[in-house]
């Protein structure tokens, strides 16, 4: 009884809703809207801006400012004909160690014979001592000695790596001589006051070839890596 | 109650009762039906207009980001002009309500470039509106505003800019105050730029800022160095014709253009006619061996005597004394030896070898700003054996670059243009010259450069073949001997030609820049050398010591009797 007479409250309260819910749907839809205008207003904005500071940027950027810039501070001139590389052949004629690379590929043949001539100490000696120790030890990996061509460069003064090369060849992929091998390359840059045997650096990127197997980038390695391009950079200033 | 309902219901009342409130009813329908009515046209509208109405169409339709003109920019997108919103400072001289006279003396304080006298007159008009200052920068807006004076007004109103500035004025020319295109590009290009439906879209010129800017610089220290009249450079790229550089010296900034020096408007690249003197020679050259006058490298030509014509006598710098080579005759710029083969040639094909170039006619080029050359009327003699060494006839040096440019690119001419052409979208052009003639012309020209008078020219790496052309200017009073006109038309890299580069000083005068000598060896050749080796890797040429074009050919003949 009492729920028929309130059935035209219930009618009114439904449609009320059902017409609250989609005006609030279609007021929902005009604020998603304006939204939407706003956001392309400031899109709108926002490319403009970017517009005019684009122009700004270029006409304080300009090609004459520029060259007054270059003319008063950076002084920076075109590059010539011999700035230009044209390919690997013309890049290989700035490789500093190129001259090693012949001997080396020789040596390697004969790197079992190794061990005994290389443990006289204080490597004075090696320039001396004819072609084949030399040979053997750059076959070995490490280095020492006799090129004349290169510029002197401090040497080991303990020269316990020498000794330890010659196990190289047997290919010990142990991480231990790597790790032995820092010391005396840690003292080279501090002491090493007797100037004698060439290049040392010069033959550690072979000495990485040769380990390569053992370990990829241990501290070995990355001492050879920077050792070289230090090499390379003494190189390229001679030139 | 019903008794007394009954009770007051007299019959007479409920007689008219009826009638009256029926048409109270009728009146109230009336009412109510005007009203819901007028309710539903509006809710029909507002319908209407939530359906029908595409409101994002209407935002569209005044695009903001639609420049009122279109931009123009270089080959590589650097932007070379565009449309920004500038502040306009306005008047409203009615609504003033300062003092005038103190206003006039502030707005002088603020903007030098009117006298007070002037901004009261301003202030005092009886018009509506007046500007006081247009392309305003925004420190002078705030300190105008901060007067706060009611009557003057701030506008922001759409202004050309070049923000380059000075660069390439020439080729861009600039706008009037209502936005169109009074010169160069801008005028040229005026339709395209304001059209609604494409100005959305930058216009791409040919122009590369890059090479404009070094060109510039090295044209105007020259002209400046050797207090010169003027000059002018172009770089043309050989395979496409597009002009990759145009400058005139002096030039002016096109922001300002109306308070620039008007002689610095001239573009002498496009409007200046000249006669280029011996940078002529390899277009006779080439003439005359298209026509089989110059049949082998070997053919000699007496040059041992000057050539008496009429009243003139054609003679040279440097008299050789002797018959020499073709090879000779470019590495001396032999003018008597040129006169000679001019003279074999006769009026009728010279003429023709000058017309196929387009000579006679301006260059196909976009600018408005062109002329057309100073082409013989009467060609005798005289005409026909100095026009061989580029006197008689006056070309513009636009017409040089693109007739050097099919000398060296195979032979063919195409037409120069200022707009940047798509990769293999290049004018077809037209054969003008065979291609061993071209190859022969190519190592004649390197020839001059590594032996003869371009020397200076040489950039090391660039394989530079060219051409100097030093001529006596043509003043009112007839030549001049100590006037001159000193061009050098080249080309780079000569085993594979790429581009042309041409560089002309107007009148330049002795002084240490060029070593106190006027001819175009030390003029307009040094500053080929800087562009060529300052520009040349930026144009995609990369030097090379390994590579040149091969002139053992012509050495050989050419050699022994030199020296």
């Amino acid at each position: 009884m009492i729920a028929r007479s309130f059935r035209p409250v219930g009618w009114v309260a439904a449609v009320g809703t059902a017409a609250l819910g989609c005006y609030m749907l279609s007021l929902q839809v005009a604020a998603e809207r304006a939204e939407l205008n706003r956001l392309d207003a400031r899109i709108v904005a926002a490319s403009q801006q970017i517009r005019s500071l684009q122009t700004e940027l270029g006409t304080r950027g300009r090609m004459q400012q520029l060259e007054e810039w270059n003319n008063e501070v950076l002084a920076l001139s075109a590059p010539v004909s011999g700035q230009f590389v044209g390919g690997g052949v013309s890049l290989a004629r700035f490789d500093v160690r190129q001259p090693r690379i012949a001997p080396e590929a020789e040596v390697r043949l004969a790197s079992a014979a190794a061990p005994a001539p290389a443990i006289q100490a204080p490597a004075a000696a090696a320039p001396a001592a004819a072609v084949p120790p030399p040979l053997v030890r750059r076959a070995s990996a490490t280095a020492p000695a006799a090129l004349p061509a290169m510029p002197p460069k401090p040497v080991p003064p303990v020269r316990i790596a020498s000794s330890e090369e010659t196990t190289r060849p047997t290919l010990v992929p142990t991480p231990a001589p790597a790790r032995a091998t820092p010391v005396p390359e840690r003292t080279r840059p501090a002491a090493t006051p007797t100037r004698t045997a060439s290049a040392p650096e010069r033959s550690r990127p072979a000495a990485t070839g040769t380990r390569r197997s053992a370990a990829l980038l241990d501290d070995r390695t990355m001492s050879a890596l920077s050792s070289a391009a230090r090499a390379e950079r003494g190189g390229g200033a001679n030139r | 109650m019903a008794t007394l309902a009954a009770h007051i219901q007299p019959a007479r009342p409920a007689a008219e009762a009826p009638q009256g409130m029926g048409l109270t009813y009728y009146r109230l329908m009336l009412v109510m039906l005007i009203f819901v009515g007028v309710t539903m046209l509006i809710v029909a509208r507002l319908a209407f207009l939530q359906v029908f109405t595409d409101r994002s169409g209407a935002a569209m339709l005044a695009n903001p980001l639609l420049p009122a003109r279109g931009d123009i920019v270089d080959r590589n997108g650097v932007p070379l002009a565009r449309t920004i919103d500038a502040w306009s400072i306005g008047v409203h001289p009615n609504r003033i309500i300062g003092a005038k006279r103190e206003l006039a003396q502030r707005l002088h304080a603020l903007m030098p470039e009117r006298s007070a006298a002037e901004y009261r007159a301003l202030l005092n008009a009886r018009s509506n509106y007046l500007y006081v200052a247009r392309r305003a920068v925004p420190e002078l807006v705030a300190a105008v505003n901060a007067l706060g004076e009611p009557g003057i007004v701030f506008n922001r109103e759409p202004e050309r800019l070049y923000p380059q500035t000075a660069m390439a004025g020439h080729v861009l020319g600039w706008t009037d105050m209502q936005g169109r295109g009074v010169a160069g590009m801008e005028r040229a290009l005026d339709a395209r730029l304001s059209d609604a439906a494409r100005r959305g879209e930058p216009v791409a010129l040919s122009i590369d800022s890059r090479v404009q800017a070094v060109m510039e610089s090295e044209l105007a220290a020259a002209v400046t160095s050797m207090s010169a009249e003027g000059g002018t450079g172009i770089v043309l790229d050989v395979r496409t014709g597009e002009i990759v550089a145009m400058a005139s010296a002096p030039t002016f900034n096109p922001n300002a253009a109306g308070r620039s020096d008007p002689s610095a408007l001239y573009n002498r690249a496009t409007m200046g006619v000249y006669e280029l003197g011996s940078a002529f020679k390899p277009i006779t050259i080439a003439a005359a061996m298209e026509a089989g006058v110059v049949t082998s490298l070997s053919q000699m030509w007496d040059a041992s005597s000057p050539v008496a014509v009429g009243r003139f006598r054609i003679s040279d710098d440097h008299p050789l004394g002797r018959h020499i080579s073709v090879a000779e005759l470019m590495v001396h710029s032999s003018n008597i030896a040129t006169a000679r083969v001019a003279d074999r040639m006769g009026a009728e094909r010279m003429q023709s070898a000058f017309r196929t170039l387009g000579f006679h006619e301006p260059t196909p080029i976009e600018l408005n700003e062109r002329t057309r050359p100073l082409w013989p009327s009467d060609w005798g003699r005289a005409t026909v054996l100095t026009s061989g060494f580029g006197h008689g006839v006056a070309i513009t040096p636009l017409h040089l670059a693109n007739a050097y440019a099919a000398l060296v690119n195979g032979g063919i001419l195409r037409p120069a243009t200022l707009i940047r052409v798509e990769p293999g979208r290049a004018a077809a052009g037209r054969r003008v010259y065979s291609p061993e003639t071209s190859y022969r012309i190519r190592q004649l020209l390197r020839l001059v450069v590594t032996h003869g008078t371009g020397r200076r020219a040489e950039a090391p790496g660039f394989r530079v073949g060219g051409k100097t052309g030093t001529a006596e200017k043509a003043g009112a009073g007839g030549y001049s001997n100590r006037m001159n006109v000193s061009t050098f038309a080249s080309a780079f890299p000569m085993d594979d030609p790429r581009y042309v580069v041409l560089v002309m000083i107007d009148a330049p005068r002795p002084t240490e820049a060029n070593s106190f000598v006027t001819t175009a060896a030390y003029t307009a050749a040094p500053i080929v050398s800087r562009l060529i080796a300052r520009t040349g890797p930026l144009l995609g040429v990369i030097p090379s010591d390994s590579r040149d074009i091969d002139t053992s050919a012509l050495m050989a003949p050419a050699e022994p009797p030199g020296h």
